[in-house]
């Protein structure tokens, strides 16, 4: 995304690929889950949707697919973060049993800005997954954002800003 | 391979595109040794919708075709900062992934032992290296004005500058607050139709690589030039090994790869120009041992590797309050639009020696960076990571480094890569210096936000990071033998028929980006080789 911090990142093997990048998406319809289970994908695919949720602006994280998005993102890194993933929604799906699962994604966001328990950095994980699969989603980027760049101009136009809108 | 060639330039970025160009248009036989291959315009990926990528981008695979075989893990760091280098294999070198930031150094840049007390000065000085300017601005087309700063010298041949971005202006009534000049951006981009390169569409993908060429790209430019000369012999998948020597110790070829038929292969040539960037030209040097040079070419006096430098970086996102909840509008431009030239020598002595530049703007406003640190979740932290997206604005200074011998790339004979060649090892630490100068440079960063109405994320922790893609300084030119491997034309003292043109060649780095100043002078290292050769000094 951002080429200069990006540069870093210098081990790609050791991520899970090499060589050859398939260049087309994949496509939800017929994407077969990788790593999640059924059972662990339906339990994301909510707390998701709760991170983001629909309104009157745009879908939500469901819509959007974002727990296939995680699932091809996890099933191809390596094993520690994989355990942390199966890990983290053992977890919140326990803490859900003793109250609900809004009140444990309430609880695992408590400290966000300085997470300390498993649960705390689970929810870290959790939302930067959102956040990367969500806003780089069609509806993310359409809908969401309605971004209007990545286009051809003859001449760019300078500072000509829409006015506030009423909201 | 049987052909001799008057020259053979090993890599065909900034330094060698120049150099290819220059010497077969000069009537030279000039091979190419290129350990990419082209990746056309159409093959660049810059447009591609993140959903259209099997990662959505978060594995840089734009970047992708770029990255051939195994060049992005046949490295390693050791004992050091947070740092990284930029290797890439393709013709044209990393002129296709560059943001195309020309600058000129100043003349107080050459002279920093001479005004700070600190490193060696350049053993030539701008007024020497100013036609240079002037040439390569006019070949590569630069956009921009003279805004009349002596810290930033102009020519006199800039396209139109680009028009500025609400946000651009609004950064602007801060920084003249405070004194600090902004200007339009000084950029290789055609901003106009300029030597049959079409004017830029302002998708702001220029460091994926830009899809019709209104970005300089050396293998768009350079190349074709070269080509149409009728001297030039381009070999692509071809991976030097090693410089080879006769028994005087002068360079008679190069032994290197075809990384596509694994075989060996041999090129004889009369000179020899090294332009493969920063790491790995001190590698192939450091790799070229014989009984005449058995510390490496041209490596008598342990200098070749060292001195190793780049950019420090650690800039600000900063969410204008003016532009939050606007109708979302266009803004990708190209990239940057406008620069902060160096500054803190206007305002009094510091403690420590160099400064830092400012690109604004150089980052792509597709992804909401904010929405990883905008607290929260559920509908309310959805509405305000939408309403904030519109008023995004980024600082990324690049800080001067000190070029100091204890920081270097090597090889290690014990770990080769996939093709039996020894790998580079990088060691860098930051010093004193650079410390000091990046608490200064991120105080004054948040100083310049403080100004306007916004909400700030810092990019940067503790610690600075580096090198931007600006590493330089390993085979550096010098007035002193003992510190130094080359002369002011690039030629090695030893090894007279070798030349090192690309960024290894800096003597030291001021904070401006390198890219104009490596072009500058291979350009004038191919003035002196052409005119060498009519002398037959060569």
């Amino acid at each position: 995304m951002r080429r200069r911090t990006a540069i870093k990142i210098v081990a790609l093997g050791a991520l899970g690929f090499s060589g050859e990048l398939p260049l087309t998406a994949w496509s939800a319809q017929t994407y077969q889950l990788r790593f999640f289970t059924a059972e662990e994908n339906a339990m994301l695919e909510q707390l998701m949707d709760m991170v983001i949720p629909a309104d009157a602006h745009s879908p939500g994280a469901r819509a959007a697919q974002v727990s296939l998005f995680a699932d091809l993102m996890v099933a191809t890194s390596g094993e520690d973060i994989r355990k942390r993933w199966r890990d983290g929604l053992k977890l919140m799906r326990e803490e859900a049993a003793r109250s609900s699962l809004v009140e444990a994604l309430a609880k695992a966001s408590a400290h966000e800005e300085h997470p300390t328990t498993n649960l705390e950095h689970f929810f870290a994980a959790l939302k930067r997954m959102t956040v990367n699969g969500y806003y780089t989603s069609e509806i993310g980027i359409h809908q969401e954002l309605e971004y209007q760049g990545n286009t051809y101009l003859l001449q760019f136009p300078g500072c000509a800003p829409p006015a506030k809108t009423a909201s | 391979m049987a052909d001799t060639y008057d020259v053979c330039i090993i890599g065909s970025g900034a330094a060698g595109g120049v150099m290819a160009k220059e010497l077969s248009e000069g009537g030279a036989k000039v091979m190419l040794l290129e350990a990419g291959k082209h990746v056309p315009m159409s093959g660049f990926l810059s447009h591609h919708w993140p959903y259209k990528l099997p990662y959505r981008g978060f594995r840089d695979e734009k970047q992708a075709p770029f990255r051939q075989g195994d060049v992005s893990t046949s490295i390693r760091y050791q004992d050091s900062d947070s740092i990284g280098v930029d290797r890439i294999r393709v013709l044209g070198g990393r002129t296709v992934h560059w943001n195309a930031v020309a600058l000129r150094y100043a003349e107080r840049d050459f002279r920093s032992a001479e005004l700070d007390g600190i490193e060696e000065d350049w053993p030539l000085t701008y007024r020497e290296l100013e036609p240079y300017y002037d040439r390569i601005e006019q070949m590569i087309g630069v956009c921009g004005r003279d805004d009349g700063l002596e810290i930033l010298p102009a020519g006199k041949h800039y396209l139109p500058p680009i028009a500025w971005r609400c946000s651009e202006h609004i950064l602007e009534r801060a920084t003249a607050k405070m004194r600090i000049p902004l200007i339009s951006v000084r950029k290789a981009v055609a901003t106009v139709a300029f030597d049959g390169r079409p004017p830029c569409h302002y998708c702001g993908h220029c460091m994926s690589g830009c899809d019709v060429g209104a970005l300089f790209n050396s293998a768009e430019v350079m190349i074709p030039k070269a080509q149409r000369t009728g001297n030039f012999i381009l070999r692509q998948n071809a991976l030097a090994r090693e410089i080879l020597v006769d028994r005087e110790g002068l360079a008679r070829g190069v032994s290197f790869i075809d990384t596509e038929t694994k075989q060996e292969e041999e090129v004889k040539a009369g000179i020899v120009v090294v332009c493969c960037a920063t790491v790995e030209s001190a590698r192939l040097l450091l790799n070229s041992r014989s009984p005449r040079h058995p510390n490496g070419l041209a490596n008598s006096n342990g200098v070749v590797g060292r001195y190793l430098h780049g950019h420090l970086t650690g800039g600000v996102d900063i969410y204008l309050e003016e532009l939050q909840g606007i109708r979302p509008f266009n803004q990708d431009g190209a990239t940057d639009h406008v620069y902060i030239p160096r500054y803190n020598h206007l305002f009094g002595r510091k403690d420590y020696a160099g400064g830092w530049g400012i690109q604004v703007n150089y980052s792509d406003y597709m992804f909401p960076h904010h929405a990883q640190r905008v607290g929260g979740y559920g509908a309310a932290y959805k509405a305000r990571v939408r309403s904030m997206q519109p008023g995004f604005a980024m600082l990324g200074p690049f800080g001067k480094v000190e070029a100091r011998p204890e920081n270097y790339v090597t090889v290690d004979p014990h770990r080769t890569d996939a093709h039996g060649i020894p790998i580079p090892v990088v060691r860098f630490r930051f010093g004193q210096n650079d410390l000091a100068l990046w608490r200064d440079q991120t105080q004054s960063l948040l100083e310049i936000a403080s100004n306007v109405k916004a909400q700030v994320f810092p990019n940067f922790g503790q610690a600075p990071t580096g090198f931007a893609s600006h590493e330089v300084g390993t085979i550096r030119m010098g007035k002193n033998p003992k510190t130094s491997v080359l002369n002011s034309f690039c030629q090695a003292r030893e090894v007279k028929n070798l030349f090192v043109t690309d960024g290894s060649c800096f003597t030291t780095s001021s904070e401006k980006n390198p890219t104009l100043h490596i072009m500058a002078l291979s350009l004038r290292a191919a003035d002196y080789i052409k005119q060498q050769r009519r002398r037959g000094q060569l």
